[in-house]
Order: C-alpha cells, then sequence, then structure tokens
C-alpha cells in the first residue's frame, strides 16, 4: 500500500521474501509471506484438530465443530464416490481444510493494527498446484484400474455410432479443461473478492481525506457495503473450499467408478 | 498483477512451500488425527445403535413379563369363579339335606300328632257312648220305670249314633 495518496488493489498479492531475496534469475526457495501464511494455515488447522482430539462420549463445542466438519467432508465423499472412496478422505480433507483455512485467513483484520494479511489461494500457482494435484490422481487412478477402458468415459451411453468421433472430442476437450477451470475458478474468486474489498476500502480512506460532506457521501456508504462484501467473502471462503474439494471427488468418482 | 508479473519468481517457492505444508497436512492431520476423530463418531454411533437395541429388548420383555402377568391374572381370576361356584353348589347342595332332614323330622311329628289325635278321639267317642249308655239307662227308668240292660241300651245307643 503506497503512503498517502494512490492505494494500489494489487499489492495486498505480492510475494515478498522475509528471509533472504529472489534471485533475479527465478526459481528461488525462499521463506515469503505466502510461505509464513501457509505455515499459518497448517497451524490453525492443526489447533483446530487437536481441539476436536478430546474423544467425548457427549462432545463439547469444539469437538462438536471438528465431528461436523470431518462427518461432512465423509459424507461428501462417500455419496459422490460411494464405500471405495474411503481412501480418498485424507486427501479431500487435506485441500479442503488447506483451501478453506488459506481462505480465511486471508480476511483476518490485522491490518488494523498493521499487519497484512496474505491470501496464499489467491495465487494461480497455488489453486493450479492443487488443481493438478487432483488430475494426477483422477488420471492416476483411471489408467490404473480400468488401462485403456477409461477412454470410455469419454463415450457418454447410448452415443450413436457415428457421433462417437465427436462427442469424444468434445468430452476430451472438456475433460482436460477441469484442472483449469478447477484452478482458475479459486483463484479468481479470491483475487476478485480480495481487489473489491481494497477498492472500497480505499474509498472510505480517500472519501474521509477530502473532507466532510466526502467523507459522508462516499465513505458513509462504501463502509456499510464493505460490511456486507465481508460477510459475502466469508460465505464465498466457505463455498470455493466446498466447490474445489466436492468437484475433485465427483472428477475421482468418473474414474473410481467408470461410468 | 503480481500474480502474473511474479510467476517466474516466485513459482518454485511457492510450489514447494505448498508441496510441504499439504504433506504435514496430508500425513500428520488427515492420516493421524482424522481417523481418531472418525473412530470416536464410529464408536458414539455404534454405542448409541447398541443402547437403543437394548432398550428395545428390554422393551420386548417388559412386555412378555405384562403379557404374563395378564395371563396369570385371567388364570387366577378363572380359578377364583370356579371356586366360588363349586362353593355355591355345595352350600345349596348342604342346605337342601337340611331341609329334607328337617321335612322329615316335621313329618314324624306330624304323623305322631295326628295318632294321638284319633287316639283321643276314640277315647272321646267311647266316653260319648258310655255317658250316652248311662243316660238311656236312666232316661227308661225315669219314664218307664223298666230297667234296660245295659246291653240293650248300648245297642240302640250305637244304632243311633252310627246313623248320625
Amino acid at each position: 500500500m503506497a503512503e498517502g495518496g494512490e492505494i494500489d488493489p494489487m499489492h495486498q498479492f505480492q510475494v515478498e521474501p522475509l528471509v533472504g531475496a529472489w534471485d533475479p534469475a527465478g526459481g528461488s526457495i525462499v521463506f515469503t509471506n505466502s510461505t509464513m501464511w501457509m505455515l499459518i494455515a497448517l497451524a490453525a488447522i492443526w489447533l483446530f484438530m487437536w481441539g476436536g482430539m478430546k474423544r467425548e462420549l457427549v462432545p463439547g463445542r469444539w469437538q462438536l465443530a471438528v465431528e461436523g466438519l470431518t462427518g461432512f467432508i465423509n459424507n461428501m465423499v462417500s455419496t459422490s464416490i460411494g464405500p471405495k472412496g474411503k481412501k480418498y478422505i485424507p486427501f479431500v480433507f487435506t485441500i479442503f481444510m488447506f483451501i478453506l483455512f488459506a481462505n480465511m485467513l486471508g480476511l483476518v483484520p490485522i491490518g488494523v493494527v498493521g499487519g497484512h494479511p496474505f491470501t496464499v489461494t489467491s495465487h494461480f500457482v497455488i489453486t493450479g498446484t492443487m488443481a493438478v494435484m487432483s488430475f494426477s490422481i483422477v488420471l492416476a487412478v483411471g489408467f490404473w484400474k480400468h488401462k485403456l477402458k477409461f477412454f470410455t468415459l469419454f463415450i457418454p451411453h447410448g452415443t450413436p455410432l457415428p457421433m462417437v468421433p465427436l462427442i469424444f472430442m468434445i468430452e476430451l476437450i472438456s475433460f482436460m479443461v477441469r484442472p483449469f477451470s478447477l484452478a482458475l475458478r479459486l483463484f479468481i474468486a479470491m483475487t476478485a473478492g480480495h481487489i473489491l474489498l481494497k477498492v472500497f476500502g480505499s474509498f472510505i480512506v480517500q472519501g474521509m481525506n477530502a473532507g466532510a460532506e466526502y467523507g459522508l457521501l462516499v465513505s458513509l456508504p462504501s463502509f456499510l457495503l464493505i460490511v456486507f462484501i465481508s460477510a459475502l467473502e466469508l460465505l464465498v471462503c466457505a463455498i470455493q473450499a466446498y466447490v474445489f474439494a466436492l468437484l475433485t471427488t465427483l472428477y475421482i468418482n468418473d474414474a473410481e467408478n467408470l461410468h | 498483477m503480481p500474480q502474473i508479473d511474479q510467476v517466474m519468481i516466485s513459482y518454485a517457492s511457492q510450489i514447494v512451500s505448498l508441496l510441504v505444508v499439504l504433506a504435514i497436512i496430508y500425513f500428520g492431520i488427515a492420516k493421524a488425527m482424522l481417523p481418531k476423530v472418525q473412530n470416536t463418531i464410529d464408536a458414539r454411533a455404534k454405542r448409541v445403535t447398541d443402547d437403543l437395541a437394548a432398550a428395545e429388548a428390554a422393551h420386548q420383555r417388559a412386555d412378555e413379563i405384562e403379557e404374563t402377568y395378564r395371563n396369570q391374572m385371567n388364570d387366577a381370576r378363572s380359578d377364583a369363579n370356579g371356586v366360588t361356584t363349586e362353593a355355591k353348589a355345595n352350600a345349596a347342595a348342604e342346605n337342601d339335606k337340611r331341609v329334607a332332614a328337617a321335612d322329615e323330622k316335621l313329618d314324624a311329628k306330624l304323623a305322631e300328632a295326628e295318632v294321638a289325635l284319633a287316639t283321643a278321639r276314640a277315647a272321646a267317642l267311647t266316653e260319648i257312648e258310655n255317658v250316652a249308655v248311662e243316660a238311656t239307662q236312666d232316661i227308661v227308668a225315669k219314664v218307664s220305670g223298666g230297667k234296660v240292660a245295659k246291653a240293650d241300651a248300648s245297642k240302640a245307643v250305637k244304632e243311633v249314633m252310627a246313623n248320625g
């Protein structure tokens, strides 16, 4: 964020080395703010799960929250894939929890004390890597279980013979697009939401700087709007994590239960 | 847009840290902690199912006990009815016997009384006859001065009395 005049809404996405510096040639591995926020997400997930490990017969609030979340993931996987989906629960849990916590941590209001939350999932390198992981699992499971019969996934039941090549191409393309849609959906939802918040935030600051009447006319509506957008963003955080996890299970289901 | 501007410079750092963190979550939390949470849920679900089954069994047992109790009550009631009827019949028979015995006694008394009555009447008749004979003798003696033998007088009296 630039001091005084202009506020750059894109600055929040900057990846900065906290230790060391970038190698200008690229490909350097350093401890960045992104790394730090991933570790914070990891710690938060661990803390959350640790609170649910009391293993009481009658659960307390925390244990109930943990059991509710694990039950939710369990349900999602078993309804989408069936009993064979049990072995994918840890993976789905991992990406769901990581995305959920990374999204949420990007919204923590530590800006009021001078901190800068960094949204890990607002980078397509991150979302793309996770999408590639999901897609690789789909390919590995599909080809390992069904060998070349996996290609019949691209021919829906009851396709007339002359239509098969055309349908095959269309289904193949839609299949290949899956990792991109998976990655871009999360990346864009997070980026757009944070830009929106930052733009309205800068409206508040600039309106107040411009005088009382501007403050009343611009800053107050902007503030009310930002309250609602923040609530909406919290919802989007959960929904995007859910969508990513759900689509991953659905794609795995394609590979696990071919047709 | 930093996401695009910084791709070449930061991709390795981001990917490596992501993979490390995801691996820690996968092996440290999803594989280690998640099954325990799941076990707790399963154990609770099993316990609830078992408890419900036990409650259902207890309920059935209670129903059975109630059924047995009701049957026993019915049996006892019908037994009691039988006993009462028998007792009533016995009492009635006893009663009849006593009444019959009393009747017999009364009959005997009645017969005795009748015999006594007949004897008394016969005695009275003889007395009247004797008196009548004597009266006849007296009347004849006074009216005609003659004497009538007792046998004749008695004969005449009997004739008259037989005529009424």
